[in-house]
């Protein structure tokens, strides 16, 4: 699997012309780190769609489990946006079918790889402690 | 708490079309037991902030022994793969899972499966599971195989085999252009499988490939009666 989808279908998201904040909250330990992110940085790495909270995390060595290389092919990099989820991009139907498989799923659940900011308000992000090894084996 | 990762050999490396290599892993301490059409995550390292975590279908089914066989082809500028394609027998590598939903469905009912290129690899590991659990009056499974040309059909020796062998298993290799000496069929893979289908909608479609082959099946399952969660696919890109 690569690590950037260059299709547009994938749904459509806008990137941050200016700086913002996500703020991530590492339920398993909790720690708490702050990250200016910077428009011009973007793409941050190869995994995840740019921009998105995975690519961030990654880039700044905040650890998100993405176990299919953050292609919105598994859910183990779901995240919670607590704040400022009304900035960030639809999750596609896809990304739905994938987050039905996330254990503890809430309203403001999304795929970490997939879940873009615009950087029109700052974010806070929750990674779960929980089961991250589950994986349900159901035909999705 | 991370997924587990454990770490084991490559044993062997064997090309199976152009650019396309299975990679064959030694049976790790802790048996790996899957369902063909899963996949492995692999923490490869390289990359500005190693690992770099990709996943790779498995190509074949469980074995008695626990080897685990890849299969993947080299994308440009892709770091996995440009990786994989570097490595050699002896050389170690570290993985999660297996993982993935992408499986046989529990049901008797007539399968479609459409594969493009080294989408081929999960059907490659479900067939002879199939066939070991299969009497000869099993429902008809289907798979129309396309790639750019003859030569990047990886496994099409084997599967024809399979189609003489298995009653039920019907296959139809498909390249994009006509080439001298080919004689299996051309043209769009879409096109085919409107013309199989037709107006039914009891099939089970199965679809693995780059989502610009992926989507428009798809689609044309979904335009023509079928619910969403009946169409079972995985892309990797």
């Amino acid at each position: 699997m690569a690590g950037i989808n260059p299709y547009i279908t994938q749904g459509e998201a806008e990137l941050p012309k200016q700086k913002y904040r996500v703020t991530f909250k590492m339920m398993e330990t909790g720690e708490e780190r702050v990250i200016e992110v910077d428009p011009e940085q973007i793409p941050y790495g190869r995994t995840g769609r740019p921009g998105s909270i995975l690519d961030i995390a990654l880039g700044h060595d905040i650890e998100i489990e993405h176990t299919c290389g953050g292609v919105c092919a598994c859910s183990t990099c779901h995240s919670i946006i607590r704040l400022g989820l009304a900035s960030c991009n639809e999750a596609t139907d896809d990304e739905e079918d994938q987050l039905e498989e996330a254990p503890g799923l809430t309203i403001q659940s999304r795929l970490s790889c997939q879940c873009i900011p615009d950087g029109s308000m700052d974010v806070v992000v929750e990674i779960p402690s929980w089961n991250r090894n589950a994986v349900k084996e159901t035909p999705h | 708490m991370p997924q587990p990762t454990q770490t084991t050999r490559i044993t062997a490396i064997r090309e199976v079309a152009p650019e396309v290599r299975e990679i064959t892993l030694a049976a790790p301490a802790e048996r790996v037991d899957f369902q063909p059409g899963q996949w492995l995550s692999l923490h490869l390292p390289v990359g500005e902030k190693p690992p770099l975590v990709r996943a790779y279908s498995l190509a074949a089914p469980p074995s008695p022994a626990g080897e685990l066989v890849l299969c993947l082809d080299r994308v440009p500028d892709g770091l996995g793969s440009e990786y994989l394609f570097s490595v050699r027998p002896g050389d170690e590598i570290t993985f999660a899972g297996p993982l993935g939903n992408f499986v046989l469905p529990d049901t008797p009912a007539e399968l479609l499966w459409l594969a493009r290129y080294t989408g081929i690899v999960p059907f490659r590991a479900m067939l002879p599971v199939l066939a070991a659990r299969s009497g000869s009056d099993r429902a008809p499974v289907t798979l129309v195989y396309s790639a750019p040309r003859p030569k990047d059909l990886a496994y099409l020796e084997e599967l024809r085999r399979a189609a003489e062998d298995l009653p039920w298993f019907r296959l139809h290799a498909l390249v994009d252009e006509a080439a001298p000496g080919w004689d299996g069929e051309a043209g769009s893979a879409l096109d085919r499988v409107s013309e199989l289908v037709g107006d039914r909608t009891d099939l089970v479609p199965m679809i693995c490939g780059k989502k610009e082959f992926v989507r428009p099946l798809r689609d044309h399952f979904y335009s023509h009666g079928y619910e969403r969660k009946a169409v079972k696919w995985e892309n990797y890109d």
